[in-house]
């Protein structure tokens, strides 16, 4: 199995993949010393199972899995001491480690990462991370986004987006009078926008409610959303309702 | 605690507990003037005896009786009332104690008016008429008012004695409050299991290490449960603290960070609220220099400028990006510390945060300056 180890700490860090050199079937691919590294390392190499710290400044481990889209590797929290996350670890994780821990607790722990792997459950695991994120953070959508762009990876806050729209595999950013890319199906990241701040108009297209200067009647009960920047987008009567509602 | 201490606490919660009861106050209350008024009765029954041994007992029963009943039932709340409204602090105590001079004379006079309509209704009862004074109205009123000053003084004294114990004790209780939040803090759970993580580290790769930093985690641990009971010690001991931290933090987030720590020698022995550099020492870390990657730096200075101790923590962080209240609010670490200046010094103390021209996050603490 591919691991990417993520902590703040560098001795944690060093304990950590001491341990897991000793193990025949793991290659550690990476390390990261903060939230952001991590998701744009997670991104890039893609490893089956990342050893994830809480606790770290800028980006805690949850915010780094927030931004994630698409596939997420099965995650390991490693946190110290934090009663609210061990309480929805219990529930939804795959399994944690309290630091300080010993060779037996890592054993355990991969043994279960083994099993996971061989059953590969994804979407079920998808699920349960979600669930565990929302528990542990106390929100149940995403704060921002990761982006590359011009291959730099860039964090979005989700109240700057304008509009997205769904290209194929892809979906378009819209920001200001910038677009990016991510690879993600729109439906997937609409579980993930908080539906006070955004709605679907259009099979294709989801926008910032912020952003809506007015609506235009249209063709036969079509209507148009005008954007406070002047973007024309048709909205198709099937999702009337999602404007009228809010 | 001793045994003897615990009961005699136990005796102050029931207490506390009975005159918690409204009704039941009120009941102890009344009998109390009762009693003040059957005291003066007594009095009074003598005097009027020793000029004519066949006084009866109910005209100065109703006169003390009256006179006692108007006062505690009716005026002592209404004293209380305007006591706790005329403060006596800098630049009202005058204005505060002139309108108690002046308000005796409405005082007396409700009394009077109180008890003169009791004693009439009673004398009437009994087939009699009551006059006040004799016919010379004025002389017992000046009679009356001269006892009324008295009383008048006693009532307000009483009530800010009270409210200056009340004010005291809940001092303490907020001081302690927060002296307790302080020596969590410091013992924060985070910071002893990613410590000892760390030391756990430390072991596969350098014994002699590893030893060294429980030799100085326990330092700290007991330096802090020495100094987190009092609520002020000599800043030098709580360097020495900060330095046993800072060796531990350099030991888990590598040794690239500077840290500069510069004290006046005359500041080594001012006095400063136990444990109170740490936690600004530690937001300096967690919101400031953990997120730059290269050249981290923290500045810890401490300096005496006209009677002021002046601490300063200043890192090259992004700097603040909350306003005040926000890093005031709960969770950033810094809110203790500013209710613990609050507790301590009241108005004679600033906590300012400022981001500094050439970037980083400043945290100012201004204290008077008192040798140790």
């Amino acid at each position: 199995m591919r691991v990417l180890v993520v902590d703040d700490e560098p001795p944690a860090r060093r304990k950590l993949m001491n341990f897991l050199r000793e193990e025949r079937d793991v290659e550690i691919v990476g390390e990261a010393g903060n939230g952001a590294k991590a998701a744009a390392l997670i991104e890039e190499l893609e490893p089956d199972v990342v050893f994830l710290d809480v606790q770290m400044p800028g980006m805690t481990g949850f915010e780094v899995l927030e931004t994630l889209g698409g596939r997420v590797p099965l995650i390991v929290f490693v946190t110290a001491y934090d009663q609210y996350a061990v309480k929805a670890f219990e529930v939804h994780a795959l399994d944690y480690l309290l630091k300080p821990f010993d060779r037996d607790r890592l054993q355990t722990c991969l043994s279960r990462v083994r099993d996971q792997i061989s059953r590969s459950a994804g979407a079920d695991l998808q699920a349960r991370m979600q669930k565990l994120i929302a528990e542990a953070t106390g929100r149940a959508y995403a704060t921002r986004l990761m982006v590359k762009h011009h291959g730099r990876v860039v964090f979005l806050q989700i109240r700057d987006v304008d509009w997205i729209k769904a290209l194929a595999n892809y979906v378009e950013l819209h920001v200001g009078a910038q677009t990016y890319m991510i690879r993600e199906t729109l439906n997937s990241l609409e579980s993930r926008l908080d539906p006070d701040l955004f709605a679907r108009v259009h099979r294709s297209v989801i926008v910032n409610l912020d952003r809506i200067k007015e609506l235009q009647p249209w063709s036969h009960n079509d209507y148009l959303v005008i954007l406070k920047d002047g973007t024309e987008i048709r909205m198709s009567r099937r999702y009337h309702r999602n404007l009228k509602d809010g | 605690m001793g045994t003897g201490a615990q009961s005699e606490m136990d005796g102050r919660v029931r207490f506390d507990e009975l005159i918690a009861n409204r009704g039941l106050r009120w009941v102890l209350y009344t009998a109390a003037w009762t009693i003040i008024g059957l005291v003066n009765f007594g009095s009074a029954l003598l005097g009027m005896r020793r000029v004519s041994p066949d006084f009866p007992a109910w005209p100065p029963l109703t006169w003390e009786l009256s006179s006692a009943y108007v006062i505690g039932l009716g005026l002592v709340p209404l004293l209380v009332w305007v006591t706790h409204r005329l403060e006596f602090r800098r630049g009202t105590w005058l204005g505060s104690l002139i309108a108690h001079f002046l308000l005796t004379v409405p005082f007396s006079l409700l009394h009077v008016a109180g008890m003169v309509t009791i004693r009439k209704a009673v004398y009437w009862l009994h087939g009699l008429s009551y006059n006040f004074g004799n016919g010379n109205l004025l002389r017992e009123l000046l009679f009356e008012y001269y006892k009324d000053i008295q009383t008048y003084w006693i009532i307000v004294l009483v009530t800010l004695g009270f409210e200056y114990y009340n004010r005291y004790r809940e001092r303490g209780q907020r001081l302690a409050e927060a002296q307790l939040q302080n020596l969590r803090d410091q013992l924060n759970p985070h910071f002893l299991f990613n410590t000892l993580n760390m030391i756990s580290s430390k072991m596969y790769e350098d014994v002699g290490q590893a030893d060294v930093m429980i030799t100085r985690l326990s330092d700290l641990l007991r330096l802090t449960l020495r100094t987190s009971s009092q609520p002020e010690v000599p800043l030098q001991t709580d360097l020495e603290a900060l330095d046993l931290y800072l060796d531990i933090m350099k030991a888990r987030f590598a040794d690239e960070i500077r840290i500069e720590v510069n004290v006046d020698p005359s500041a080594r022995d001012a006095l400063a609220p136990s444990l109170i550099l740490q936690p600004l020492v530690e937001n300096a870390f967690r919101h400031g220099v953990a997120q730059i990657t290269e050249g981290a730096q923290i500045r810890i200075g401490a300096a005496v400028n006209d009677h002021t101790l002046v601490l300063r923590v200043s890192d090259n962080g992004p700097g603040f990006e909350a306003p005040r209240e926000n890093l005031l609010s709960r969770g950033f670490g810094l809110s203790n510390t500013a209710s613990r200046l609050q507790q301590l010094y009241g108005d004679r103390h600033s906590l300012e945060f400022t981001n500094c021209p050439e970037g980083g996050a400043e945290v100012v603490i201004q204290i008077p300056y008192r040798s140790a």
